[in-house]
C-alpha cells in the first residue's frame, strides 16, 4: 500500500545497524514488543479514562481540564514508549512493514489518532475548570476513541493478515 | 485423570476444535483479549497510582475508583470470556506453557490482592481520602497489584513464545 | 513522597524484570528463525496442521545420507493463508512438495515457511512472519 517511491526508504532501514542488531538477537524483539504492550496499557487505560469524562460516562466528579493535567504525563509517556519501541521493530522488520496492508493503515490510523486526540485535549486543558464541555466534545471522544482502538487493532492484525 | 488428561479432552472436543481452526473467530477473540487490556489494566492503572500517591493526585481515591470500577469490571468480564476460549482452543499447549502457569498464579495473586484491599483497607478509605499521607498499607496493595498486572500482561505475551 | 516514587519505581522494576522472562524461553518470536539459514526442503507431507496462531506443515525430509528427517515448518493462520488461496485440502498427506523458508536459529528441524512448490510447478504462499511468505513481489 506504500507508494514504490518510498521502497528505498524502507530498504535503507531494513539494513541498518540497529535492525541487524535485532534481528540477530534471541531475546530483543521480545523484549521490545512487551514493553510495547505495557506502553500501550497505559495510552489506552488514560485514553479511556479521559474519554469516559469528555462523553460523561465517567470521572463526573472530575473537572474535565484538571483530569487533561493530571493525566497528560501518563498519555505523553505511554505515547513516548510506544513510539519508541515502535520504532525498533519497524526497524527490525522495515521490508515486512512495507508489505504489510494493515501497517500502512495503522500509521494512517494512528496519524489521524494522535493529531484529533491533541486538538481535543488541547482545546479542553484550556478550559477553565467550572465551564461547560463545548458541545463538539462528545463526537469528538467518540471519534477519538475509535481511532485509537483502530489503531490498535490494525497493529494486531499485522501479525495475523 | 490428570490434568494433562483433561486438556487433550478439551483439545479434542469439536468446540474446541472450532475455535483452533477459524478463520476469523480465533482472531477476533484475540483482538479483544488484547484491547481489553488496555480498558481493563488501563483503568486498574490509574486506581494503582492513586494508591501509590504518584498519579491522578488532585482526586480523591474514592472517586478514582468509584468512577472507574464499573468499566474495569464489564473490561474484566470480556477479558475473562475471551481469555477462557482461547484456553480451551490450546489448552495442551497452555498447559506445557510455564508463561501459561505464571499467568495463572499472578491473576490468582492479583484477585487475592484486590479482595483483601476492597475487605480489610478500602473500608477505611474516608479516614484519608483527602489526604496526603496514604496508609502503608494501601500503598503495598496498589504496589503489588501494579506489579502483577506489569507480569501478567509480559507473561500472556509470553505464551505465544513458547512451544 | 520520596518513599511513594521508590515504592512506584521499585513496583515497575519487578515487574518489568518478569518481562525479562522471556529470555529463558529459547524460542522468542521474530528472531526464532535465522534469515541467514535460507532452507529448501524436499520431501512428503505426512501432516498439516490448520490451526491459530500459526499452522504447522509436517515434512519427511530424505537427507544427502538417505536418512529421513522430520520438518516442522511454520505457516500462517488460517486466515492468512485462505487469503492466498491456501485451502484446507491444498496439501494432503503424502504430496510431494517442495518448501522453502529459514531455518530455526537454534539449529533444529524447524523452519518458517515462504511458500509450498508442488511438482506441476504450482506455488501457495504461506503467509505468517517469514520475509517473502506473501508472494513473490514482497523481497
Amino acid at each position: 500500500m506504500f507508494p514504490s517511491a518510498v521502497r528505498p526508504l524502507f530498504q535503507w532501514c531494513d539494513s541498518t545497524w540497529i535492525s541487524t542488531t535485532i534481528r540477530d538477537s534471541t531475546w530483543m524483539f521480545a523484549v521490545v514488543e512487551i514493553l510495547h504492550l505495557l506502553g500501550l496499557t497505559v495510552l489506552l487505560g488514560s485514553v479511556v479514562v479521559f474519554h469516559l469524562r469528555l462523553l460523561g460516562s465517567g470521572m463526573r466528579r472530575q473537572s474535565a481540564p484538571a483530569l487533561a493535567r493530571d493525566l497528560w504525563p501518563w498519555q505523553a509517556g505511554g505515547l513516548a514508549v510506544m513510539i519508541v519501541t515502535g520504532l525498533l521493530m519497524f526497524f527490525s522488520e522495515a521490508m515486512k512493514c512495507y508489505a504489510s496492508p494493515p501497517f500502512a493503515i495503522k500509521m494512517a490510523l494512528l496519524v489521524l489518532a494522535a493529531f484529533s486526540h491533541l486538538l481535543v485535549f488541547h482545546r479542553v486543558w484550556r478550559l477553565r475548570d467550572d465551564a461547560r464541555l463545548p458541545v463538539w466534545t462528545k463526537p469528538a471522544a467518540g471519534l477519538s476513541l475509535l481511532l485509537w482502538f483502530g489503531v490498535g487493532l490494525a497493529g494486531r492484525a499485522i501479525g495475523f493478515l | 485423570m490428570s490434568l494433562l488428561g483433561i486438556c487433550e479432552q478439551i483439545d479434542a472436543t469439536s468446540f474446541s476444535t472450532a475455535i483452533r481452526e477459524s478463520v476469523w473467530l480465533f482472531p477476533i477473540l484475540e483482538t479483544l483479549h488484547l484491547l481489553g487490556i488496555g480498558v481493563s489494566a488501563g483503568t486498574i492503572l490509574f486506581v494503582d497510582l492513586r494508591l501509590l500517591g504518584i498519579g491522578m493526585k488532585r482526586a480523591r481515591l474514592s472517586d478514582v475508583l468509584d468512577q472507574l470500577q464499573p468499566w474495569t469490571l464489564t473490561a474484566f468480564a470480556v477479558m475473562v470470556v475471551t481469555g477462557t476460549l482461547l484456553f480451551l482452543s490450546e489448552s495442551v499447549k497452555c498447559y506445557h506453557s510455564v508463561f501459561f502457569r505464571v499467568k495463572v498464579a499472578m491473576l490468582l495473586g492479583a484477585a487475592v490482592n484486590a479482595a483483601l484491599f476492597h475487605w480489610k483497607v478500602y473500608p477505611g478509605v474516608a479516614a484519608w481520602d483527602d489526604s496526603p499521607r496514604i496508609p502503608a498499607r494501601a500503598r503495598l496493595a496498589g504496589g503489588v497489584s501494579l506489579t502483577l498486572w506489569v507480569g501478567i500482561i509480559a507473561m500472556g505475551r509470553a505464551i505465544a513464545y513458547g512451544r | 513522597m520520596k518513599y511513594r516514587v521508590h515504592l512506584a519505581t521499585f513496583a515497575l522494576c519487578s515487574g518489568l524484570l518478569l518481562t525479562v522472562a522471556p529470555l529463558a524461553a529459547h524460542h522468542s518470536f521474530a528472531a526464532e528463525f535465522d534469515i541467514k539459514r535460507p532452507v529448501k526442503l524436499h520431501g512428503i507431507v505426512t501432516a498439516m496442521d490448520w490451526i491459530n496462531p500459526h499452522s504447522w506443515i509436517h515434512l519427511d525430509v530424505k537427507g544427502p545420507d538417505g536418512k529421513v528427517v522430520s520438518w516442522m515448518i511454520e505457516g500462517g493462520s488460517p486466515n492468512a493463508l485462505l487469503r492466498l488461496g491456501f485451502t484446507k485440502a491444498a496439501l494432503p498427506k503424502g504430496s510431494e512438495v517442495v518448501v522453502e523458508g529459514f531455518q530455526a536459529k537454534d539449529g533444529s528441524n524447524r523452519a518458517v515457511g515462504q511458500f509450498v512448490a508442488f511438482a506441476d510447478g504450482r506455488k501457495l504462499f504461506l503467509g505468517g512472519s517469514a520475509p517473502g511468505a506473501h508472494g513473490d513481489g514482497d523481497k
